[in-house]
């Protein structure tokens, strides 16, 4: 802080103790106290004293105090050199320097020191010694407070100073801003400007501004706290401005991330449908050559399951699905496994599959694997039995299968007995048998008559005495199957009459 | 035609287990009745297509057990199989039955052979040292009169008559059928 001392003018004090009484120790002793005292004064707290030293025999005995003090602490030094000596009359030489001028008395009385002090002040000019009160006052207020006015007049009419003298001192003193409030203002408005340029401000600023408050006579305190409101007030609204834009930072990154995130959810749907593809592609190739796949592609679609990270049931079913396009579906309305049969027909074993034909169609009314009677033949559901015939037609090429059989009943005009012979089921009726023939006597391959196949054995107790189907059954069957066949359920992968005949 | 008594599996259990083989083959043939609704007669091939598996098997369990695997239906339906892929049943003639007869010892092994006569029942071994799957064996003998001369039989039931090949082949049928369920 740079104190502006010029108007106040500097005395140089020398306080020196003179007691030829006393001992070089009791001297030191009472030097040191004089020159605490001095110290303890609150205007003196930061002026430097210096000590004084003089010779006594051979010792170095320090003996005094010398130190420069403004004018207007005079007073208060003197009074309390007095009261040093009423306290203890010592013998004491004070000096009072004002510039060439000096002033100098030697006493033990503190009547007679107090008796300089018109002297002393006699020293000073009487403006500049106004001044000094002036400016103290100005300095710890900012402005001047009614008593402080009185004081100020009391001291104007001793100086002897004209009102016009003492009110031109005051507004050197107090400045263009009279009142604290506008000194103030001032300084804000200087503040203001500092911080627009930085926040926080630099110490070299502030350093700059604390100029301004003490050439203002603002209080050091006073701008201080200015200058805290204001880097408070900033501060709160740099932290509201950058909460503000956080929140919209992290919503833009939120919805940032969530473009993101979708778009990485379409891509990886995208990367599973190539996947699936790809998966997809492979059991085709490997289901192109056979039903099942051999051990071998068996392991490699594992593999590329495990790769692609594909649901074994998932898997399965795809690849069921596209053996279903390849081999033909195998739906049923009532659960009926029919991968066994295409399995059999596809591996052209027609007895096998003429067998499990007859498995499947007494599973499918559940009747306890009865035969069936010409009642129950009218509830076999269509979809199986399409199903069936689907089957029998695709891998015999249209030679066998109920739709085979149904086109002859309707060549041999709806005649049962015409049928069995047709399709040589029964023999010529003159034989020993009566044109039965054993189950085992039938043809089981593929170049059995049209319609010879899959046989009918599940409408009959017994097979190996004769293969024996009623005219009536014939009948019944060929009718239902008709029905079937007209209602067109399932889009079959093959015309069902894709071989002509003769 | 005295109606038949309601026999039950127990009985049938009882009779297995003292050995009593020819009452056992007669209960048995009421529990096959029975289960079609028969108050006597014989068993049609139907009535044996359309026997309930359930009381088949429940037949077979006991007689098997009673009989350490020696008789019972599954016991005749293996054999029956066995010596079935070897025959042509368009060779069957009363010279020439299903091999299945011979092997179960239900033939009359006179001289000269091979003829196909039926042994008549009593006739039948009723004990263990019987041929395997030699019993039960009433559900084929049990004739009409009628059907007995029709096979050749003199109205005694299948004794001394020929082979039945539709009601045997019928009861082999429901067995593998039922086997299938």
């Amino acid at each position: 802080m740079v104190r502006d001392l010029s108007s106040s003018p500097l005395l140089t004090f020398v306080v020196k103790l003179l007691e030829p009484g006393f001992s070089p120790d009791q001297l030191e002793e009472q030097a040191q106290l004089l020159h605490d005292d001095l110290q303890a004064l609150s205007d003196l707290r930061r002026t430097r004293l210096t000590c004084l030293y003089s010779q006594r025999g051979q010792t170095r005995v320090q003996d005094g105090v010398q130190f420069e003090a403004p004018a207007d602490y005079l007073r208060r030094i003197l009074r309390r050199l007095c009261d040093r000596l009423e306290d203890r009359p010592l013998e004491t030489l004070v000096v009072i320097q004002q510039g060439p001028v000096k002033l100098a008395v030697q006493t033990h009385e503190a009547d007679r020191l107090a008796s300089i002090l018109e002297a002393a002040e006699a020293l000073i000019p009487p403006a500049s010694l106004y001044r000094a009160k002036l400016d103290a006052y100005i300095r710890t207020q900012g402005e001047l407070s009614p008593a402080e006015e009185a004081n100020l007049e009391l001291l104007r009419q001793r100086l002897g100073l004209s009102p016009q003298e003492a009110e031109d001192l005051k507004a050197i003193a107090l400045g263009p801003y009279r009142t604290l409030a506008e000194k103030s203002q001032y300084f804000e408005s200087v503040l203001m400007a500092e911080l627009a340029r930085e926040s926080p401000l630099s110490e070299a600023t502030w350093e700059l501004l604390e100029e301004v408050a003490a050439n203002l006579n603002l209080p050091l305190e006073v701008a201080t706290a200015l200058y805290h409101d204001h880097l408070h007030r900033i501060q709160v609204e740099v932290e509201a401005i950058r909460q503000r834009e956080q929140a919209a930072a992290e919503a833009a990154q939120r919805t940032a991330a969530q473009a993101q995130e979708a778009e990485q959810q379409q891509q990886q749907q995208l990367g599973r449908q190539q996947q699936l593809d790809q998966y997809r592609e492979m059991v085709r190739q490997i289901l192109q050559t056979t039903l099942y796949a051999p051990d071998f592609d068996q392991g490699r679609l594992e593999q590329a399951r495990r790769l692609w990270k594909i649901e074994a049931k998932e898997a399965l079913q795809m690849e069921e699905a596209i053996r279903s396009e390849l081999y033909g579906s195998i739906q049923s309305s009532l659960d009926v496994d029919y991968s066994r049969l295409r399995q059999l027909l596809w591996g052209q074993l027609w007895l096998e599959a003429d067998q499990e034909t007859e498995n499947a169609i007494l599973k499918l009314l559940g009747h306890q694997m009865q035969p069936l009677d010409r009642e129950a033949i009218m509830h076999l559901p269509c979809i199986d039995l399409l199903t069936i015939d689907q089957l029998w037609s695709r891998y015999s090429n249209g030679r066998f299968g109920f739709a085979a059989q149904v086109k002859i009943f309707q060549q041999v005009d709806r005649r049962p007995a015409d049928f069995l012979r047709a399709v040589d089921w029964r023999g010529p009726l003159l034989s020993l048998t009566v044109g039965v023939k054993p189950y085992k006597s039938l043809q089981f391959n593929a170049s059995a008559p049209q319609g010879h196949l899959p046989t009918w054995r599940w409408c009959c107790p017994s097979l190996e005495s004769g293969y024996e189907v009623s005219e009536a059954v014939v009948d019944t069957l060929c009718g239902h199957l008709q029905k079937c066949f007209a209602m067109e359920i399932p889009p079959l992968p093959m015309p069902l009459t894709a071989l002509g005949g003769e | 035609m005295a109606p038949t008594p309601a026999w039950t599996l127990n009985d049938l259990a009882h009779l297995l287990e003292g050995e009593e083989w020819q009452a056992a083959d007669k209960v048995t043939l009421g529990l096959l009745r029975a289960a079609v609704k028969l108050n006597g007669g014989s068993l049609t091939a139907l009535d044996l297509a359309q026997m309930p598996c359930s009381t088949l098997f429940a037949i077979d369990a006991l007689w098997t057990q009673a009989s350490y695997g020696h008789f019972g239906f599954s016991v005749q339906q293996r054999l029956y199989e066995d010596l079935d892929r070897g025959f042509d049943p368009a060779s069957l003639s009363p010279w020439n039955p299903h091999p299945f007869c011979q092997a179960v010892g239900w033939l009359m092994l006179t001289v000269p052979r091979p003829l196909a006569f039926f042994k008549f029942y009593d006739f039948l071994d009723f004990s263990l040292d019987a041929p395997q799957g030699h019993l039960p064996a009433l559900w084929y003998w049990q004739l009409t009169w009628w059907e007995s001369l029709q096979t050749g039989g003199l109205g005694t039931g299948r004794g001394g008559g020929f082979a039945d090949l539709a009601r045997l082949d019928a009861l082999m049928l429901r067995l593998a059928r039922c086997s299938q369920e």
